[in-house]
């Protein structure tokens, strides 16, 4: 697999490519750096999503992101899955490949969702096993994304900080950091996503994604954050953006779309809002001062 | 979260009549209803996006109804969203309150092969000098490796005139031409084309795609459509690219 090509102070930002915005992305030369598909909607073996991909990976590097590998399932990797995956990267080659601490599968169902993990020992030991499994047989890192999470688990006796930095130092894979996940998971189980950040293994982080979230009414009076991918990154999202750019610098970040999708030019916009804080963050010019 | 609580959540999650969890506390119990949700709604959807003619001839809120029963009774066994759905025209066949509109599996049936069709690997075709190539007793006893884009569905019941009528706003077929149909579906510069088929055409390339000869072939299209033949089918066959290899 190759590699972002990026620093601390190069801005590198991309968008969730669908196949509706190939026209557009033909027509002008975007000023997109890179392109994010979901791996499950390329696992068929022809046809016009594959002549888009082609086509595309001519021009801007492609990040892979996968649901189904179900990193905290306790069925045995679906062998099929990972197969067809490998077969996707052998194609494309991805600078990134990354899933979810979440499980996805259980006894061979999928469930078209990422349904949250208890985090303690034992299953910090799975997720590791499997991990190591997973790109022992794709012969390249992943990347791990802490998850959106709407119910608070009774049981867990680590948190999440800790376990994926546990995760990134005993498997040897990166993380993705999602930050509109954070603050979701933040307001739902009522913790500081400053601290989280804080407590987080930033230096680990290799890709950050930047989503949508809905607000909704609980019938007991209570709300409930959604990421939804379904609108603009929020506020208090890209606020906490700018607190991790400051103190990790540029790290190539990913607006992700997948509801409700805006036009093209809409979607270019919000990525150029990222680059105008990766371009200005504090970090670039204490490094620039550093090298004056 | 060990096996066995995770096989309480997925029990719960398509079965909210089930026993509650233990997992989280009692007053977060309508947070575990968004997971319920999340995956019922998705895979609908899902549905949705794939039957669209099934779902016109339903109405919206009809076929939401029965995709709530078929999702929850036929979770998909695969990540790839695209393969979801193949055990509908058979679940809608079993379903009773449909029973006096038999078509449907079959509309379900042709849309499955658009999909598949959509989906299927790419393959270059042979051009007519392949076959001008080869004497005709050459050909006639050689068979065919098909375009993999191929599908073909043969119903009882006038499939492609409801399939277009919901689809391309055309009339519904009046009852006095209600008869089955032969439709393939076939892609062509990434675009899926649905076509209706004479009898012996669709005798013909069920024949070639069952890997039997040309002469076999051309034999079981004459033998039940006596207006069948074979230079136009020939013609169609390079024609549509329908083929990719010859096998003599």
């Amino acid at each position: 697999m190759s590699h972002f090509d990026t620093s601390p102070v190069n801005p590198c930002v991309g968008v969730s490519f669908k196949p509706q915005y190939f026209a557009d992305i033909c027509l002008e030369s975007a000023a997109i750096d890179f392109f994010e598909v979901h791996a499950e909607n390329y696992m068929s073996l022809g046809g016009l999503y594959h002549e888009q991909l082609r086509e595309l990976t001519r021009t801007y590097p492609l990040s892979v992101h996968g649901v189904g590998l179900s990193i905290g399932g306790t069925d045995p990797i679906n062998a099929l899955h990972l197969k067809r995956l490998k077969h996707l990267c052998n194609i494309y080659h991805p600078v990134s490949l990354s899933e979810h601490l979440a499980w996805s599968v259980h006894d061979g169902i999928f469930l078209n969702d990422l349904m949250p993990l208890v985090y303690d020992e034992s299953s910090l030991a799975r997720v590791i096993s499997r991990i190591d499994q997973i790109q022992d047989y794709l012969g390249c890192r992943l990347l791990i994304e802490n998850p959106a999470r709407y119910i608070k688990l009774t049981k867990q006796t680590l948190d999440e900080p800790y376990f994926l930095q546990q995760v990134a130092e005993r498997t040897g894979c990166g993380l993705l950091l999602d930050i509109t996940n954070l603050y979701v998971s933040a307001f739902n189980l009522g913790f500081d996503p400053v601290q989280y950040l804080t407590d987080f293994p930033l230096q680990g982080v290799e890709e950050i994604h930047l989503a949508g979230h809905s607000k909704n009414r609980l019938a007991d009076g209570g709300q409930l954050f959604l990421d939804d991918h379904g609108s603009q990154v929020s506020e208090e999202v890209w606020l906490l953006f700018q607190e991790v750019v400051d103190s990790i610098g540029s790290k190539p970040t990913l607006i992700e779309w997948d509801n409700n999708l805006p036009t093209w030019q809409g979607l270019c916009l919000e990525a150029n809002k990222a680059r105008e804080i990766l371009e200005k963050s504090d970090f670039l010019l204490v490094s620039q001062g550093e090298y004056a | 979260m060990n096996r066995l609580e995770q096989t309480h959540w997925v029990a719960a999650l398509f079965h909210p009549e089930k026993a509650p969890l233990t997992m989280f506390a009692t007053e977060d119990a309508e947070r575990f209803v968004v997971y319920q949700n999340n995956i019922i709604v998705s895979l609908i959807d899902s549905l949705v996006d794939s039957f669209p003619a099934l779902v016109q001839l339903l109405g919206e809120n009809y076929f939401h109804a029965v995709a709530r029963e078929f999702v929850q009774e036929n979770p998909p066994n695969s990540p790839v969203m695209a393969e979801y759905g193949t055990q509908l025209p058979g679940y809608l066949e079993g379903f009773l309150p449909l029973e006096m509109l038999p078509y449907l599996a079959d509309v379900a049936r042709l849309e499955l092969a658009r999909i598949a069709c959509f989906h299927a690997a790419d393959s270059a075709t042979l051009s007519a000098e392949d076959f001008t190539s080869l004497s005709i007793e050459a050909l006639l006893s050689a068979s065919f490796v098909l375009n993999p884009s191929l599908r073909l569905v043969v119903s009882e019941h006038p499939i492609f005139k409801l399939w277009h009528s919901q689809i391309h706003d055309s009339p519904i077929p009046a009852l006095a031409d209600w008869r089955g149909e032969e439709v393939i579906c076939l892609r062509r510069k990434n675009v899926v084309i649905t076509k209706q088929l004479q009898l012996g055409g669709a005798l013909f390339l069920k024949t070639l795609i069952n890997g039997q000869t040309l002469e076999e072939a051309w034999k079981a299209a004459s033998a039940k459509d006596p207006g069948f033949n074979l230079t136009e089918a020939l013609g169609s066959l390079v024609n549509e690219q329908l083929t990719v290899s010859i096998i003599y």
